[in-house]
């Protein structure tokens, strides 16, 4: 944590609005990009983001530094995604539906990006039919590049559950990719 | 070998694929691969995965994404220090019952000011203060008092506003100085005032601060001249994507067409997508016969130039 970063956590604990605004604007587009993902939409994921963002400002003054700030705001972050998309499983049955992915602009050869993005097609139906945990595991570990035992302080739990997560969704994702495998 | 577990392959190799091994524990996990056919086959099925589907490999979220985040979070952010000020006041309300008809009275005051005056649109920049707890009267000048029976019946309920004072003085770049202008900008000033605040935010939109404040007005203000003046402040950073963005909305959705035909003629040299499909739509559907004309002739003059970005 750097002497910026403390800065604005010290304002924004004190209820300093736009200090909070430049404390998250550094974690701004991967935070958005994991909860959408859980979530499952961009629609859902940055209603969830500003929940969990303002979540994270009126919990503020009680964060005491035991973890690194993104720690702590991807916790909230993963932690209101993960209710949210249990909801979605109670609520309604699942539909595979065009996530954020789509918004974006990486360029790609034009065979690459149609194997890409039929991939990321599978992989998005393989992760709608697994569990909201395994789904988070593999959004955070595979899809952000964090390392287990970071992923398991996101998700508040041990590196063993995280990996018991990440291994039934990347068996989820591996039938879903078989065909694409074996080619 | 052979007293190792799938369990204990799986989790190794986990560890192996998502860099959660020190980089000893890496070169002994390499070497038994080496020597272990089964933990080999078994590492070469996930890694065909990590080939296909690599890790991280996910493209970021769009900037637009981003900027309209960023947007609905301030809203959220001040719908919440609202609220937040009405939590404050309703506890001291809770308590007045004890102390009888004195501070019954004096329970009654309810500081219905904002910070900063009145907002010309009457939606407050900062909920009601409200309290009877002990408030520094000295730095404060009480403003546009109402006498009014107390609800309960017994004793007074005085609406006032409570205005603190305070001095800045320094450059226009003092941070400082910047700092009370991008309030004052989101906050509750009557349009006039406004105005003034926008005329020395003038050549300050390169602060992040004053160009966030900028933008809330340009998208947000009630009042269309300030808007106007908004996109005068803010043209010279058109090359900010966040700035053009906000332009291209003012163009869209702006009610007011002096305020479209402004953002017009501010996004007028730029070619990126975002601003020749707002154009585009413009060309067609806008109900001002001269915007329609300007974007059109913007497009235009897209064809004369292969060039992205900035004429």
């Amino acid at each position: 944590m750097d002497a910026e970063e403390l800065t604005w956590i010290e304002r924004a604990q004190e209820g300093d609005a736009w200090a909070f605004e430049q404390l998250v604007r550094r974690y701004e587009q991967r935070l958005l990009g994991l909860v959408c993902d859980i979530a499952g939409s961009l629609e859902d994921g940055q209603d969830v983001y500003q929940e969990a963002l303002i979540a994270a400002y009126r919990a503020l003054p009680r964060y005491r530094g035991e973890s690194a700030f993104y720690t702590w705001l991807y916790r909230i972050g993963v932690n209101r995604a993960l209710r949210f998309r249990q909801q979605k499983r109670r609520w309604a049955a699942l539909q595979v539906e065009e996530t954020a992915v789509d918004s974006t602009g990486k360029v790609e050869g034009p065979e690459e990006a149609l194997l890409a993005a039929e991939c990321r097609q599978q992989v998005q139906g393989a992760l709608e039919r697994a569990s909201p945990q395994e789904r988070a595991a593999f959004a955070l570990c595979h899809h952000q590049g964090f390392k287990i035992t970071e992923a398991a302080a996101m998700m508040d739990c041990s590196s063993g559950t995280v990996k018991s997560y990440l291994f039934r969704a990347r068996s989820k994702v591996k039938a879903a990719l078989a065909a694409y495998m074996e080619a | 070998m052979e007293g190792i577990g799938k369990e204990e392959y799986s989790d190794k190799i986990l560890r192996y694929l998502y860099n959660d091994m020190e980089a000893d524990e890496r070169r002994l996990f390499e070497a038994e691969v080496r020597s272990d056919p089964r933990l080999q086959a078994l590492l070469e099925e996930e890694q065909r995965l990590q080939r296909l589907y690599p890790v991280d490999q996910l493209p970021p979220l769009g900037e637009q994404v981003v900027a309209d985040s960023r947007v609905l979070l301030r809203a959220a952010l001040r719908r919440q220090r609202r609220r937040a000020a009405w939590r404050d006041w309703l506890p001291s309300v809770g308590q007045l019952g004890k102390y009888g008809l004195r501070l019954a009275v004096a329970a009654g005051l309810v500081l219905g000011g904002m910070w900063l005056g009145r907002s010309g649109n009457g939606a407050a920049s900062i909920g009601p203060v409200a309290t009877a707890d002990p408030v520094n009267w000295e730095n404060m000048e009480i403003v546009d008092l109402r006498i009014r029976p107390a609800a309960a019946g017994e004793g007074v309920q005085l609406v006032f506003g409570a205005v603190a004072s305070g001095l800045v003085e320094g450059p226009t770049d003092d941070p400082a100085v910047r700092a009370v202008l991008a309030a004052a900008l989101e906050g509750g000033l009557e349009a006039a005032p406004r105005l003034a605040v926008i005329d020395l935010a003038r050549g300050q939109a390169d602060s992040d601060q004053i160009r966030q404040a900028l933008i809330q007005v340009l998208l947000h203000d009630s009042n269309p001249g300030v808007r106007l003046e908004a996109i005068g402040a803010l043209k010279d950073m058109a090359h900010d994507q966040q700035v053009r963005r906000a332009l291209q909305q003012a163009l869209r959705r702006d009610l007011n067409p002096g305020v479209r035909l402004e953002a017009v003629e501010a996004l007028d040299s730029w070619r990126d997508p975002g601003t020749l499909a707002v154009f585009e739509e413009k060309s067609r559907a806008d109900e001002n016969s001269y915007i329609r004309f300007r974007a059109e002739q913007a497009l235009q003059q897209v064809g004369s130039t292969q060039d992205e970005g900035q004429l």
